[in-house]
């Protein structure tokens, strides 16, 4: 059978079991999503990638659809992840939330089932209107980029029951930065479908940390993380969105970012990748109207077999827009990474200003780095550039360092710790950035098994 | 001081306009029926009086080709081609039995400006000694047939062979069989596959050990007839230590037809052997509205086999509706180096997808990729490469620089680059950059008393440098006048 047919049987069958545990605003895309998936499947996409969601996906997974609670007290389960950082902090298990200090004045932080039935006005608004159709480039030539992976998109939305929802109205500023801790947790293998919807209406301010974490109970249980985030940012609205991902080698991540831009908005978002099982993000970033501007970082530490893709899309649609993008990685051992960064620049776009850099260091023979980075341009005043290198340690340096008495391996750590700098240098919460640095630092030199602060049992 | 008399042609040129080469010629021509059947590639085998192995290396590739599939993923929009409307034959009929050439072949050769000794050398007269002009041996192929190759009795002395496939096929039958389809083997992809089995003319390069090749190779294709599509095969040999500049030209008449161009080249090069292939691809661009012109669907590729041996593609494309190849190396020996010129000018309604791969296999070999889009009016203009190294290939190094330079707002450039790394002592760069052209540079020009047309020229001209001075003398000349041709009109 294939992959996606496995899915739809369920649905079928257990249609009343998933209504019942959710809310009628995600209940109202359900058939929708489901054809969707019938006519799309879930595919490879044709990038040359390392991940096949569809050879991902045919496991059988336990999917928690009758909404079992989760043995767990919150307390038992975290303490702080990022010290020094006063965060407001949110807990996820699985797709399910399980608390935190909601609904401080003024904004909503939590359960996107709670949000849903609360305020169905504002989520039928939002949920589900990036996720659900291919972007229509208007270009018959780029058809092949069309739809490939909006078959995993369409699976969560057909099963998904739960998530977290920020949603912050005009002109709020939430100073302190919110965390929202998303823990993977079970004794069987298990498939998560998880949601998240972040709302940033005009002129409001926000920024969210998101810890991706695993428990990991036996050697044999696999853990799988189907993800979509949809993220709206209004006028001149800024909005920060990091996500750290610490999961343990029988993890796997299919994440999937939407974020769509109105006029004069800032988004900053990083993707870091600390440890990781096989992870794949697409990020899609649609700047829709004049003077938006994103900051796009990603970076990945990998070793023993890992495995992280990262894909995307930047799709300038409006004049007088920013995008940067930097991804990094460092491979060692057997990992194998992939960058597949693609500027898409449309006609009338003009004054853009689309930058992109992927490098990479590769540490072993047995590593494997695709890089791919596109630029699809259909105006004429603008400025693009893309860079991308693979290669090693500068022998030079290494060579320096040595004959001033410091180790080898201790002038190899201060160069790849150098070489990832500037994607820490990106972040704009000050604690973040040194928490970082120190967890990278720890990760380099291969101390890291968890993020010691934030005590995951 | 040459350097300003290129200019001022450049400039003058610059006035007239529009395809210069779209005249045909009236000669009696020879056309099989159209289609294509195994009865087709056999006639095709039988006209050329080919040996058995031939005819069943053309069949197991047209067996193949009817089984696949068109290729889709280009970034371009390829009506469908009618086999069933095509010709896969068409020869010019030679007047009498002696070897004189048609004299409106030479006329036609005379219009398309071969140099004058070139034209002497076609009707057997030897140039006149110390003109101080270069020398260049040409094999000038109309549609489907080689029409004359010129110095092949020069070179011979040297033990270079330089003659057409056909010729090649029937008197060096065992060279011919153990490198043919070895570069590019007959299921290599859709449009290798089609040229393997109706292949009909195309020249044939041996260069014998530690010979350098004392002059330019030159290929000049011409398609003439309608109906027919060419599909030339060049197969070109470098011995060990041996060295040869190559150069290859084309130009079509204007019909409204599209016209299809599949060719096939092939390169060995073996140990410490440099081979310099350009091409200046001028064939008819279709008129302003999109209407016509050449479906330029190419497959390229040397095969670095010896230790050090070293290829340098240099194209300048400036025609065809639809450009769409990849010249490659497949650097195999150690220390091989593959290099890749190139710059691709669309204007009206042309479509190129262009670029190269790199593959590299052996130890310490080295690439360097330098590709320049111009894109104009409606175009869309792709550059697409492979940058692959293999675990074994141990200190390998690359550079690539891609740049796209916009001329209209309605154009569209683009680069998908892809590199796929497995190795951890590779040193790969790639850099890329889309701009319209610096408003500074256009101010200063016109301010100079230059007009804003020749600024875009000047400017457009120094963009291309870096590729155009790879070509060899005769081509650059002739490359930097087409490039001010094919711009002229798309500012603004």
């Amino acid at each position: 059978m294939s992959a996606e047919k496995q899915y739809i049987e369920l649905y079928n069958s257990q249609r009343p079991l998933i209504d019942a545990n959710a809310a009628p605003v995600l209940n109202a895309c359900r058939e929708s999503a489901a054809r969707v998936l019938a006519e799309v499947g879930l595919q490879k996409a044709k990038d040359q990638t390392h991940t096949d969601p569809s050879e991902m996906l045919a496991a059988d997974y336990a999917i928690n659809l009758a909404r079992h609670e989760v043995p767990t007290s919150r307390e038992d389960l975290f303490t702080c992840a990022v010290p020094e950082m006063s965060t407001s902090v949110h807990f996820l298990v699985n797709e399910q939330y399980v608390g935190g200090k909601h609904r401080d004045n003024g904004y909503f932080a939590g359960s996107l089932r709670e949000f849903a039935t609360q305020y169905p006005d504002i989520a039928s608004q939002y949920y589900n209107r990036l996720a659900s159709q291919p972007t229509d480039t208007g270009d018959p030539r780029s058809r092949r980029y069309e739809a490939c992976s909006f078959g995993e998109s369409a699976l969560n939305t057909m099963l998904c029951q739960d998530g977290f929802v920020l949603y912050v109205p005009s002109g709020f500023e939430v100073s302190k930065p919110l965390q929202l801790i998303s823990l993977l947790r079970a004794v069987d293998d298990l498939m998560s479908v998880q949601r998240l919807l972040i709302i940033i209406e005009d002129h409001a301010t926000a920024s969210l940390l998101v810890c991706e974490h695993a428990s990991r109970l036996n050697d044999l249980s696999h853990l799988l993380s189907l993800q979509v985030t949809e993220i709206f940012v209004g006028n001149a609205a800024t909005f920060d969105f990091y996500s750290l991902e610490e999961h343990h080698d029988l993890c796997q991540r299919l994440g999937q970012i939407y974020v769509h831009q109105k006029a004069a908005s800032n988004v900053a978002i990083g993707l870091y990748a600390l440890t990781a099982g096989q992870t794949r993000n697409r990020v899609h970033v649609c700047l829709a109207e004049p003077e938006a501007s994103i900051q796009l970082y990603g970076m990945a530490t990998l070793d023993a077999s890992q495995q992280v893709d990262n894909l995307t899309f930047i799709d300038h649609q409006a004049p007088s827009c920013q995008s940067n993008e930097l991804f990094k990685y460092v491979l060692d051992q057997k990992s194998r990474g992939s960058f597949l960064g693609r500027i898409l620049v449309r006609k009338g776009s003009d004054k853009t200003d689309a930058h992109q850099t992927d490098r990479n260091l590769c540490l072993t023979p047995d590593t494997r780095m695709i890089a791919r980075p596109e630029l699809e341009i259909y105006a004429d005043d603008v400025k693009c550039s893309h860079g991308a290198t693979v290669g090693q340690l500068d022998q030079n340096a290494l060579f320096y360092m040595c004959t001033r008495g410091i180790p080898e391996s201790e002038a190899r750590m201060l160069l790849m710790f150098a070489f990832m700098s500037d994607v820490i240098d990106g972040i704009r919460i000050e604690p973040l950035k040194d928490r970082l640095r120190h967890l990278i630092e720890k990760r380099f030199r291969g101390e890291l098994t968890q993020c010691k602060g934030c005590a995951v049992k | 001081m040459r350097e300003e008399n290129k200019s001022e042609d450049v400039l003058k040129d610059i006035t007239s306009g529009e395809y210069k080469y779209g005249f045909t010629t009236d000669v009696e021509t020879e056309v099989i029926p159209t289609g294509l059947n195994e009865d087709v590639v056999r006639l095709i085998s039988r006209k050329k009086g080919e040996p058995d192995w031939m005819l069943q290396f053309r069949l197991d590739a047209y067996n193949w080709w009817k089984e696949q599939k068109r290729p889709e993923w280009g970034h371009v929009k390829v009506e469908p081609v009618d086999y069933d409307k095509i010709s896969f034959y068409a020869a010019p009929k030679k007047k009498s039995e002696n070897k004189e050439v048609d004299p409106e072949i030479l006329k036609t050769f005379d219009k398309l400006g071969i140099p004058l000794h070139e034209r002497d050398m076609l009707l057997g007269n030897m140039p006149s000694q110390g003109s101080g002009e270069s020398m260049m041996a040409v094999d000038a192929i109309v549609d489907s047939e080689s029409q004359k190759t010129t110095y092949r009795d020069k070179l011979a002395e040297l033990g270079i062979i330089f003659c057409s496939f056909g010729e090649a096929v029937r008197e060096y039958p065992d060279l011919v069989r153990q490198y043919l389809g070895k570069v590019v083997p007959t299921r290599d992809n859709y449009y290798s596959a089609l040229n393997s089995a109706v292949f009909s003319d195309g020249s044939f390069v041996y260069i014998p050990k530690g010979v350098r090749c004392p002059m330019e190779l030159a290929s000049y294709f011409r398609i003439n007839s309608s109906g027919t599509g060419q599909f030339e095969r060049t197969l070109i040999i470098a011995d060990e230590e041996s060295y040869v500049s190559y150069l290859e030209g084309c130009t079509a008449p204007m019909r409204d037809e599209n016209q299809l161009h599949a060719a096939v080249v092939e390169i060995y090069v073996h140990e410490r052997a440099e081979v310099k292939y350009s091409t200046v691809q001028n064939w008819y661009p279709g008129d302003k509205n999109g209407r016509g012109g050449v479906y330029n669907l190419v497959t390229k590729r040397a095969l670095c086999a010896g230790d050090y041996s070293k290829i340098s593609w240099t194209q300048v494309e400036t025609g065809s509706a639809i450009t769409w190849k990849y010249p490659s190396c497949v650097l195999k020996g150690e220390g091989s180096s593959g290099e890749f010129y190139s710059v691709a000018v669309t204007n009206n309604y042309q479509e190129a997808d262009t670029g190269t791969k790199m593959i590299h296999i052996g130890k310490n070999s080295s690439s360097r990729i330098i590709s320049k889009g111009i894109s104009a009016g409606h175009s869309q203009n792709s550059y697409r490469g492979l940058v692959k190294v293999l675990p074994g290939a141990d200190g390998v190094r690359n550079y690539t620089q891609c740049d796209s330079l916009l001329l209209s707002n309605t154009c569209g450039a683009h680069t998908f680059p892809i590199m796929d790394i497995q190795n951890p002592t590779a040193v790969i760069e790639h850099e890329a950059t889309t701009s319209k052209i610096n408003q500074d540079q256009l101010f200063y020009c016109q301010q100079r008393g230059i007009k804003e047309e020749d600024a875009v020229s000047l400017i457009v001209g120094g963009y291309a440098r870096e590729v155009v001075q790879k070509l060899p003398m005769e081509f650059a000349v002739e490359a930097q006048k087409l490039l001010s041709l094919s711009i002229e009109n798309s500012v603004g």
